[in-house]
């Protein structure tokens, strides 16, 4: 089966020649190229993926991907846009996007991150299970690998699928650092991708969702100039 | 002689003088006061004191003569007496000579001048007088002249003072015509008493004036400063940048001018920052809506010539070459305007340096790996030496990787099939990269000149990687934005360097650069070398 992806640009030639480049590799394309109408058409395709254009006439693109986010967390959703200031990536990214690809990009850059984010689950999952065949426990945390829910001190914590790789992915080797190149090649699956700015953000969003007080972490520390880990 | 007189001008109290205007007229004025003072001081006492002493000398040369005729004439009298009668006179004489006078203390002395025999009379003087006291020089005037002659010595009183006096003294001759010398001795103290009290009054007088021209030198100068004085401090705020502030205006005259003038300066100066601010501003929104508009039509160009690209072998021989050249200029194209768009974020000083603690040597390492297509194609290879030491610094990684990136690239491209080698080293403030080869090298005149944009060493060069001729112009202003150095040297047909040097922290700042430009074989002489492979 085919994954559907929806294309939301308002520049109609950029969006057909994605369309263009998406089938020729298999999936099925969808157009939508004004912000109010975007997320109608992404419940009526039941897009698999989306590539939002940040910049749209009428609704903003930060507010459609809050949008889609909340309606349908697990549906990655691939920022597009002109704007690399990183306080525009870093807004985007804040608003749930699972990552974001800066114009001009070279197609195939952004065909393996489809694909990388298309990656079915359950070979994820296989992958942690043989790793770590139980629940983890690692202080105030508590993983449920198998069933990929995240707990903080008995309590479920509603977290992406992204913000949970990132934790078991560190719970793999408590208290030992891991550097954002390395998070991303796990996580992400990117290998040569520099821009660590991803995992910054991702991180951020997950300590505000598991820390008492996000300013000043105590279950997901940063190792100062190497990267991040988990556990004392 | 102005060596020492700029010495002499380096010490603390002439350098706080010099610095302030009014102290330094007020200290002129007094200096000019008291010469001129002490000049009209002098002179008025020396008048006075010559006026005082001519007139005392007259009395004394008047007094002295009338007396000597009396006593030559009274003794004339006697007619050939004989010695007795004769030492009876002069005694009768000199006792009414003793009275004392109307005035000052008066002395006398009737001197025998030895070698004369026979004589009737000795050497006579009164009390408190001791002729030997006369001074040679009046002896042989009043001996060998005519007349009367004078002197000022000054005089053991015979209590232990010393007293200025005034001599007189002339020649008569006495029975049996034996020459002695009449000497008058006329105490001149009164005299110079009175010139003591003049001289004192004369200091006081002048101390006065001198303190009072002060006084009002520094009044005046203080009213003539003040509307200087407030011009410079607040000249001085809005050298500091604070363009709002304006001196006050009082009147009319040249001061006031003076700070009409500076207002409307500083005026102009405010405007003109506000419409280059405003420039700037123009100038940066105009950079980011550009770098918006012209990235979506080059991402459809980029996706469509690279579709075409993929299935190049399915078109026939001009079609296919078309679109290889397609592709390849739409990457030139891309790479150009990524690269101007940069530029114009450093004119427009729109650019942001993030900073994080990162280890140069791993940018180092990791690029040698992304390039190594080029330095296979080149022939070459890269040698990484490090001292040793702790390499890491807290930099803006993307950027200071784009230029130890653009360094290796060009080694490599420039390296004539001869090893490139990169130097990392260390010192208390900065850390150092640099990046040598041994390839062609470059003119003296180019050397200023390569960071220039758009410049080419050669245009007839071929280039493999292509290149845009912004790429080390963007290296400087990358390295400049960390507060760092990007320098280079180079010889023709050795070889050329370029060394990176950046402070190791926002905070601190680079003083001496680690490493130098100089030829690969140098810098692997001057220190002990770990090699990373």
């Amino acid at each position: 089966m085919s994954h559907t992806i929806l294309v939301v640009d308002d520049d109609t030639a950029l969006a057909e020649m994605a369309g263009i480049i998406l089938q020729g590799e298999g999936y099925q394309v969808e157009f939508c190229h004004t912000g109010d109408e975007a997320f109608d058409k992404f419940n009526e395709v039941k897009a698999d993926l989306v590539l939002l254009d940040l910049m749209l006439p009428g609704k903003d693109g930060i507010q459609i991907c809050e949008e889609i986010k909340a309606a349908s967390p697990a549906t990655p959703v691939i920022m597009l846009t002109a704007k690399t200031d990183t306080l525009d990536v870093v807004a985007g990214l804040e608003a749930g996007a699972d990552d974001y690809m800066p114009k001009p990009f070279k197609p195939a850059e952004l065909l393996a991150r489809i694909m990388a984010r298309l990656r079915p689950v359950e070979t994820k999952q296989v992958a942690a299970h043989m790793a770590n065949p139980n629940i983890q426990e690692i202080g105030r945390l508590k993983i449920d690998i198998p069933g990929r829910v995240l707990y903080v001190d008995n309590q479920q914590v509603a977290v992406t699928p992204l913000e949970f790789d990132l934790v078991a992915t560190m719970a793999a080797r408590p208290r030992e650092a891991f550097s954002r190149e390395e998070l991303l090649e796990k996580v992400w699956g990117y290998k040569y991708v520099s821009d660590t700015r991803l995992v910054n953000v991702h991180m951020q969003r997950l300590r505000s969702k598991i820390e008492t007080d996000p300013e000043n972490p105590n279950i997901v520390l940063t190792v100062r100039g190497v990267g991040y880990k988990v556990g004392q | 002689m102005s060596k020492a007189i700029d010495a002499l001008k380096q010490t603390p109290v002439l350098r706080r003088v010099n610095s302030s205007l009014q102290l330094k007229t007020v200290l002129i004025i007094f200096l000019l006061s008291l010469l001129s003072l002490a000049v009209v001081g002098n002179y008025i006492g020396s008048k006075i004191a010559d006026n005082l002493f001519s007139d005392r000398l007259n009395q004394a040369l008047g007094e002295s003569k009338r007396t000597t005729n009396d006593f030559v004439s009274r003794v004339d009298l006697l007619k050939n007496p004989d010695k007795q009668t004769l030492q009876s006179q002069v005694n009768e004489i000199i006792s009414s000579i003793q009275n004392p006078s109307v005035e000052a203390t008066r002395w006398f002395s009737l001197y025998l001048p030895p070698g004369q025999k026979d004589s009737w009379l000795a050497t006579t003087s009164s009390n408190g007088f001791d002729p030997s006291k006369i001074p040679t020089d009046l002896h042989e005037q009043v001996s060998t002249g005519n007349g009367q002659y004078w002197k000022v010595e000054t005089l053991d009183d015979g209590q232990g003072m010393k007293r200025p006096a005034l001599l007189v003294g002339s020649q008569i001759q006495l029975p049996p015509g034996i020459n002695y010398e009449l000497y008058f001795i006329y105490d001149l103290t009164p005299q110079q008493n009175t010139m003591n009290s003049i001289k004192t009054s004369l200091h006081v007088a002048g101390l006065m004036l001198l303190c009072l021209f002060s006084a009002v030198a520094y009044l005046v100068i203080r009213r003539v400063i003040r509307p200087v004085k407030d011009a410079s401090h607040i000249a001085e705020d809005v050298a500091a940048g604070d363009y709002s502030k304006r001196v006050e205006i009082t009147g009319d005259d040249e001061i006031a001018k003076l700070g009409t003038s500076f207002n409307k300066m500083t005026g102009t100066l405010a405007d003109k920052i506000k419409a280059l601010e405003q420039l700037s501003k123009v100038q940066q929104s105009f950079v980011s809506d550009v770098s918006h508009e012209l990235r979506t039509p080059l991402t459809t160009i980029n996706m469509a010539s690279t579709l075409l690209y993929s299935k190049r072998d399915t078109f026939d021989a001009a079609e296919k070459r078309s679109v290889e050249l397609l592709h390849n200029q739409v990457e030139r194209f891309e790479e150009l305007l990524a690269e101007l768009l940069e530029i114009s974020r450093f004119d427009a000083g729109a650019a942001v340096l993030t900073r994080t603690q990162h280890s140069l040597l791993e940018i180092v390492e990791k690029t040698r790996v992304d390039i190594q297509s080029i330095i296979e194609s080149n022939k070459t290879r890269v040698d990484i030496y490090t001292d040793g030491f702790d390499i890491t610094a807290e930099i803006d990684t993307r950027r200071i990787t784009r230029i130890i990136r653009n360094l290796m690239v060009n080694a490599v491209d420039y390296s004539e099939a001869k090893p490139v080698s990169v130097f990392l080293a260390a010192n208390t403030q900065a850390v150092s990269v640099a990046v040598a080869d041994q390839g062609a090298g470059m003119k003296q005149e180019h050397l200023e000149r390569v960071f220039d944009r758009f410049w080419r060493a050669d245009s007839s060069r071929v280039r493999t990687t292509g290149g845009t001729g912004l790429g080390l112009t963007i290296s400087k202003e990358d390295a400049q934005l960390h507060h760092g150095t990007l320098v280079v040297d180079a010889q023709e047909g050795k070889g050329s360097t370029f060394v990176l040097s950046v402070p190791k922290s926002e905070t601190v700042t680079l003083k001496e650069e680690p490493l130098k430009p100089l030829p690969a074989n140098q810098l692997l002489e001057c220190r002990q070398w770990v090699k990373h492979d």
